[in-house]
């Protein structure tokens, strides 16, 4: 084999591997960044916001569409709880980010609905999900293969 | 001559297609603000309650005048619920519901008119049993992918929650609510159907009760019949629970809280098989229980009924969270 052939071939491996492991570590990237930041949220359709606060710590998560409040929780511990406490009767919030998903949970009335953002990748302050799964009480379950974006604002 | 006669023709012909395009597309934007496509309603954005202020921002797009509020028609959006309603308006929960006939605050859906009334009064003996920070619920179920799901990656809460209620995770429905009144209220006529978006203990039958209750149910030593007539319950005992407590967990269909009450109620030391009765007398529902002994002599003519409950409830366990991987699907 010629030396600029082995240049080549190396490089290109290289490249594999840097790109590779840039999307494993992208990928699973979510559950350390998410705690005790604020991520806007943009829907489906784009023209749709909510603001989530992630606790510090634990699984709680404030989901609104008031960017002041949300970012109001993240000032502190006690300033979350106060937000979290104060918003439970429109339903309570949770999440769980594991490898390349993040589920964001509803429970309210007894009534549990979920929304897994499925293939999570970070990019720095965004998180893109290039799908979501849902199954909402009293409403419908299924697949959306739409994407949606979740940016740090704080 | 002849050619530019044509093409103006064929030009004109094209700018009108253009145009109905135009239009038709400006026509399904607008129809689709409320309802949208299934990939926006399922969207998290619907379920988040909107605040006082998103609705009168909704409000205003509608042309509505909050401030000269005599019948005003307001089209229910996404995210709304009675609370918010209220506070953008000024109009107390009470009277949406009164003008609005809504018994049930779970029960109000997106795409709906409110009727937007500031004058009138509301009786005093008017008392909605509801929740009014529920949002906007669907007419319509939601899907257009795979018809059942798994979500494998569950937050730690819902878990633990899942744990402590026993597998009571079959109550979640994930299908639209008009579309579980209609399997639940089969047997009723139609003559309130210009008033689905309420529902009262009234309007529930006894079968309803039974099968919520059976969906509700873990306990294997007990299982829940209708009482057609005297006869099922003779070697029955009533149990001792307020009809008004009774009635106003069949109005909230909180079978949980309903079961509680008659795990209470029971003997809890008897380990028998128990069978419970479910009995209308008139406006109030009677609760009686029977124990396995007695209950053998009316096994034959509740064959049918017990059949009915099991199919409804392997129906409900299908829309479940956890219903097994054979006929899941997950984008991994």
């Amino acid at each position: 084999m010629r030396k600029g052939t082995k240049i080549v071939i190396s490089i290109i491996v290289a490249l594999l591997v840097i790109v590779g492991g840039f999307y494993i570590y992208a990928s699973h990237a979510a559950a350390g960044h998410i705690p005790g930041h604020v991520y806007e949220y943009t829907s489906v359709s784009g023209n749709q916001k909510a603001y989530m606060t992630f606790a510090q710590s634990g699984d709680e998560v404030i989901v609104t569409p008031d960017k002041n409040k949300a970012l109001q929780a993240s000032n502190s511990t006690a300033d979350f709880e106060k937000v979290y406490k104060a918003q439970a009767k429109e339903g309570k919030w949770n999440y769980k980010a594991d490898g390349s998903k993040l589920t964001i949970s509803k429970t309210q009335n007894k009534q549990v609905s979920l929304w897994q953002y499925n293939n999570v990748l970070v990019l720095g302050k965004k998180m893109h999900s290039s799908s979501f799964t849902y199954q909402i009480a009293n409403a419908g379950q299924g697949l959306d293969k739409k994407a949606t974006n979740f940016e740090q604002i704080k | 001559m002849k050619i530019n006669n044509k093409t103006r023709l064929g030009a004109g012909f094209l700018t009108a297609i253009l145009a109905s395009a135009a239009i038709a597309t400006t026509t399904v934007a607008h129809a689709n603000s409320v309802t949208g496509s299934p990939e926006e309603q399922a969207d998290i954005t619907n379920w988040i309650a909107n605040t006082p202020q998103q609705v009168s921002n909704n409000m205003a797009m509608q042309h509505i005048n909050v401030n000269h509020l005599n019948g005003v028609r307001y089209v229910i959006q996404w995210g709304d619920t009675l609370w918010s309603i209220s506070h953008a308006t000024g109009i107390s929960i009470a009277k949406l519901c009164y003008d609005n006939n809504i018994r049930n605050a779970n029960m109000i859906y997106a795409g709906n008119v409110l009727i937007l009334n500031r004058d009138g009064y509301v009786p005093d003996d008017f008392d909605p049993d509801i929740d009014p920070y529920v949002v906007a619920q669907t007419k319509v179920t939601i899907n257009n992918g795979p018809q059942i799901v798994n979500i494998n990656v569950q937050p730690d809460a819902i878990k633990q929650y899942y744990d402590n209620s026993n597998n009571s995770n079959t109550t979640n429905i994930y299908k639209a609510n008009s579309d579980n009144s209609s399997q639940a209220t089969s047997k009723k006529d139609d003559s309130d159907s210009d008033s689905e978006d309420s529902s009262s203990s009234s309007d529930i039958s006894v079968s309803d009760i039974v099968d919520g209750l059976e969906k509700a149910n873990d306990n294997d030593k007990l299982s829940f019949k209708e009482a057609d007539d005297d006869s099922d319950i003779k070697d029955a005992d009533e149990l001792d629970i307020d009809s008004d407590d009774i009635a106003k967990d069949v109005k909230d269909k909180d079978y949980d809280d309903l079961l509680d009450k008659i795990k209470d109620a029971l003997d809890s030391d008897d380990d028998s098989d128990v069978t419970i009765y479910v009995q209308e007398d008139g406006d109030e529902i009677h609760i009686y229980a029977s124990s396995d002994k007695s209950d053998e002599d009316s096994n034959d003519s509740e064959d049918s009924s017990d059949s009915n409950d099991e199919d409804t409830d392997s129906d409900s366990s299908n829309q479940s969270a956890d219903t097994n991987d054979d006929t899941e699907e997950d984008d991994d």
